[in-house]
């Protein structure tokens, strides 16, 4: 059991679990925007940890290169997906539900 | 509740099917031979003779590009024509209906800030992002014959690009647009590359599409031969990556011209 | 018949959102998950080891479904991305 193995699978667990948290995230959650915000973070999140663990598994060759490429590219195309989403869902007026929740006790 | 039942009978309905389909799949398909066995006629002598000589012969390390470009190459022609006709087909549905007028490019500069997704972070963005899809899809045409690609893949790429420059709104919204009939007109130029690229051997005394007789080099010796046909394989992709992106644009702008919606 | 235990899983998740797309309420939510649908057959494509077939299913799978989402956004009259019958 080499040491570069025993890292690899700590860091690929971490990024697995990271993936899990964000998948029950967009079910459990009752707001628009928490939803959003699990999906949004805890996937870059994972795709960090999942990326260290492979180049540490490959080392320093034109693979590590290819796999750091891929990782930059999704790294910074994926929050401009989520900051569309948001803003189109601001735009259009959509409430944060605890607002809705203190203004139907303010009425009352 | 009646669409609650009528819901249900539904599910129901459909998971039968699915069951039904499935062992019906399953018994049939154990009969028949398996996919990579090495008996059947198609795969100990077609293949065989495709695996064994394409890269001889055609001097291109993906034999995908080398069937469907080199050996095939009269059915990715008539695949290319089916793209524009269906291009064609969408103009003439949609043709009666009159514009929809846009915004005119001034009251958007304006109000930048009213659109329904925009501003500065999302320009800031998309430009870093196209250049790299524009660069990709390039990329993707030229090593065809080495790595994945080939035409269909960098065309589709190269029209991502544009669309995605179509879709947001911004503050070059409305400058370097395609009109329809522009996009029309570079499909059909890709396809009649094509067919340049096949009558060209005519010249030269080959049949249609025979790439070892272009009238190119000058001599006939083995390794030039080829030569000829690696070229002959990248001008067929050329045209095939023009007519895809010019029949993805347009059937975009076809339909966006003609709609009315802020987004 | 041999058939591995990653292209099991797959099939079953692909007749799972096929399902989920038929009896969805919301047509507009529909249209997006069939990108999901998308994204499952061109993992299959690479697991049976179709390198060229997954990379055109990618780029093809998008444009398809902006298309999809256009040609439903521009219906009028009966807003078309309500709950469906």
């Amino acid at each position: 059991m080499e040491i570069r193995n025993i890292l690899t699978v700590i860091f690929m667990t971490a990024g697995f679990i990271s993936f899990a948290a964000s998948a029950i995230g967009v079910f459990r959650m009752k707001d628009f925007y928490c939803r959003l915000h699990a999906a949004g973070v805890c996937e870059s999140a994972g795709l960090v940890l999942c990326s260290i663990g492979l180049l540490i598994y490959e080392g320093f060759n034109i693979t590590g290169i290819k796999i750091f490429m891929v990782f930059l590219a999704v790294f910074i195309a994926s929050p401009i997906g989520t900051h569309i989403i948001a803003r189109v869902a601001y735009k259009r007026h959509l409430q944060v539900s605890a607002e809705k929740e203190l203004r139907k006790e303010e009425r009352k | 509740m009646k669409e609650n039942k009528s819901r249900k009978k539904l599910a129901a309905g459909l998971i039968i099917v699915i069951i039904a389909v499935g062992t019906a799949a399953v018994k049939i398909g154990a009969f028949l031979p398996t996919i990579g066995d090495a008996d059947t006629p198609a795969n100990s002598y077609v293949a065989n003779y495709y695996i064994t000589n394409a890269v001889k012969e055609t001097h291109s390390y993906n034999i995908v590009t080398a069937v469907l470009a080199d050996y095939r190459g009269f059915d990715t022609l008539f695949e290319t024509c089916v793209l524009f006709l269906s291009a064609l087909v969408t103009m003439m549905v949609l043709f009666g209906k009159e514009k929809v007028p846009k915004m005119p490019v001034k009251n958007l500069a304006e109000d930048k800030y009213s659109a329904a997704f925009g501003g500065d972070i999302m320009d800031a963005s998309f430009r870093i992002v196209v250049p790299i899809i524009l660069i990709y899809g390039i990329y993707v045409l030229f090593h065809g014959e080495i790595s994945l690609g080939g035409g269909f893949q960098a065309g589709a790429l190269i029209a991502c690009a544009y669309l995605l420059d179509r879709i947001i709104p911004s503050i070059r919204m409305g400058r370097g647009k395609i009109k329809e009939e522009t996009a029309l007109i570079i499909a059909s130029m890709g396809a009649f590359f094509y067919v340049i690229t096949g009558i060209l051997p005519m010249f030269n005394g080959g049949n249609f599409l025979e790439f070892a007789k272009l009238p190119f080099g000058s001599s006939l010796a083995a390794e030039s031969i080829v030569k000829l046909h690696t070229a002959g394989i990248l001008m067929i992709e050329v045209g095939v990556t023009v007519c895809v992106m010019g029949v993805i644009i347009a059937i975009l702008e076809v339909v966006l011209e003609r709609t009315d919606f802020d987004e | 018949m041999p058939i591995l235990l990653l292209e099991g899983l797959l099939l079953i998740a692909m007749i799972a959102i096929a399902a989920a797309i038929i009896l969805g309420k919301k047509l507009l939510a529909a249209t997006v998950i069939y990108c999901g649908f998308s994204l499952i057959a061109m993992l299959l494509y690479t697991v049976v080891g179709a390198a060229d077939v997954a990379f055109t299913e990618a780029v093809i799978g998008t444009i398809s479904t902006v298309y999809f989402i256009i040609a439903i956004k521009s219906i009028k009259g009966k807003r078309a991305d309500d709950e469906r019958k």
